[in-house]
């Protein structure tokens, strides 16, 4: 196990820590929490491992306007969080809630999914879905909407950056949300996700976003169909016709929990039982 | 063929059941390799992956598995592992539990659950059984005996809080 590891370093500043990054060619330098999954096959080539616990990058912090999550904040704090659980119908704690260990909870951080983009557990998706982004920090500070960060299995599209902080915009008033996942057990990894948000007004659609993700190679956004349902009527039979989109719409996997062509179906199920759901309808099983 | 430089090793600094300790390691080591190699065999081998639980320990007062964090990253922190919770003659009321009910039948997974247990009395003193089911989900028993290792756990809180009522009660006089 990670035999080309030569350095283990635990700088205290923000700026000692990306250059520590920064000092390697890409993938040789990983920043890392503390815990490891050997399913993260970034890990195995790493010379330097870059832990990030001791930077003061541990919080969750409510603003007016938005809720920010320090990188290395454990996924058990977003559990635990009372601004969490108040936040978009507590979307994100029943995200959290899908790492079903306790003991993973307290030891994997938002950025150590985020970065290995991990399938197994639904934050991800319902962070994109409620518009979230990242602050990242290499050659200068910049900020990255997370549709736009995830370049493939496993893959980012950052280069020996350093994940600092994840910022959510508190949804807008009559924001609906819901989370659906389907697997063969709770603590099981999803055949496939979703995670929506829908603001109605005057019977309409005003804005929705679309999330899918445990099925495909990593999470992405329906923004298509997003632009499509706008201004539709909160009616079953328009959210069937969009979650029927969204299954033509994504690219899942084949693998031992079921085909592509079965995630292409469930999905369509899920989200238009989601949409029905986070628009106030009802349970629509 | 290159073969990779061994990693360097480096000494680790932990208290461990309340034992200041100065371990000597590699640094690519996991603090399970290190605490077994320390003869710490109450951290259990399960999978070695993160699925299983059995190597469940307390870094500074969280539960983790100890086969998935990295040893240097515990440098100064505290560990407690199962054989910490109590001593012979004086056992923490979960391994009573444990033992009054029989919930262990082959005994590997029972480490790591019994910490898992604290973690959730800690933090909540009166778990329903649902909130007990959740809190071990991250444990598995292939001896599949589940059901008597809530009840030994329902049965830890029940004592556990009444004998904080009687201390309260004793406080009050």
């Amino acid at each position: 196990m990670l035999e080309k590891l030569q350095e283990y370093v635990t700088p205290k500043t923000i700026p000692e820590a990306i250059r520590l990054l920064r000092a390697q060619p890409r993938g040789s330098a990983v920043a890392i929490n503390g815990s490891i999954d050997v399913h993260w096959p970034r890990l195995q080539n790493a010379r330097r491992f870059v832990d990030t616990s001791r930077l003061g990058l541990s919080y969750i912090r409510e603003t007016k306007t938005h809720l920010k999550i320090g990188a290395a904040t454990p996924i058990e704090d977003i559990v635990q969080s009372k601004a969490c659980a108040r936040f978009a119908g507590g979307l994100l704690r029943e995200a959290a809630l899908t790492l079903v260990s306790p003991m993973r909870r307290c030891e994997t951080s938002v950025a150590a999914l985020i970065i290995n983009v991990a399938r197994t557990i639904d934050l991800l998706p319902a962070l994109m879905a409620l518009d979230g982004s990242v602050v990242v920090h290499g050659t200068s500070k910049r900020s990255l909407a997370l549709r736009d960060l995830f370049a493939g299995k496993g893959r980012t599209v950052l280069d020996r950056e350093l994940l600092l902080e994840v910022v959510i915009p508190k949804p807008k008033a009559k924001t609906g949300t819901a989370l659906e996942r389907h697997a063969l057990t709770p603590s099981d990894a999803p055949m496939l996700m979703t995670a929506v948000t829908v603001r109605t007004a005057r019977g309409k659609v005003e804005q929705a976003t679309i999330a899918v993700g445990g099925g495909l190679l990593f999470p992405m956004r329906a923004l298509k169909l997003e632009k499509e349902i706008k201004g539709k009527p909160v009616d079953m039979g328009v959210f069937a016709c969009i979650a029927h989109g969204v299954g033509d719409h994504i690219q899942p996997i084949n693998d031992a929990r079921c085909s592509a062509d079965h995630r292409r179906e469930v999905c369509r199920v899920l989200v238009r039982r989601a949409l029905t759901r986070a628009a106030g309808l009802g349970d629509a099983r | 063929m290159t073969v990779a430089a061994p990693s360097p090793t480096m000494e680790l600094h932990v208290k461990v059941n309340g034992e200041s300790k100065t371990f000597t390691t590699s640094l690519n080591k996991s603090i399970f390799d290190v605490l077994r190699a320390e003869g710490y065999v109450d951290v259990k081998n399960g999978c070695l992956v993160g699925d299983c639980g059995s190597c469940a320990i307390m870094l500074d007062g969280r539960p983790i598995l100890a086969c998935c964090v990295m040893a240097p990253h515990c440098e100064g922190m505290e560990i407690l592992t199962c054989a910490g919770l109590g001593r012979a003659g004086d056992l923490h009321p979960l391994q009573t539990a444990f033992l009054d009910h029989g919930a262990a039948q082959c005994g590997f997974c029972t480490p790591g659950i019994l910490i898992a247990a604290k973690y959730l009395l800690d933090q909540n003193p009166k778990p329903t059984d649902d909130e007990i089911r959740a809190a071990l989900a991250g444990n598995l028993c292939r001896c599949t005996g589940y059901v008597k290792i809530i009840d030994a756990v329902r049965d830890a809180a029940k004592k556990m809080n009444g004998k904080k009522k009687g201390v309260t009660k004793r406080a009050k006089r």
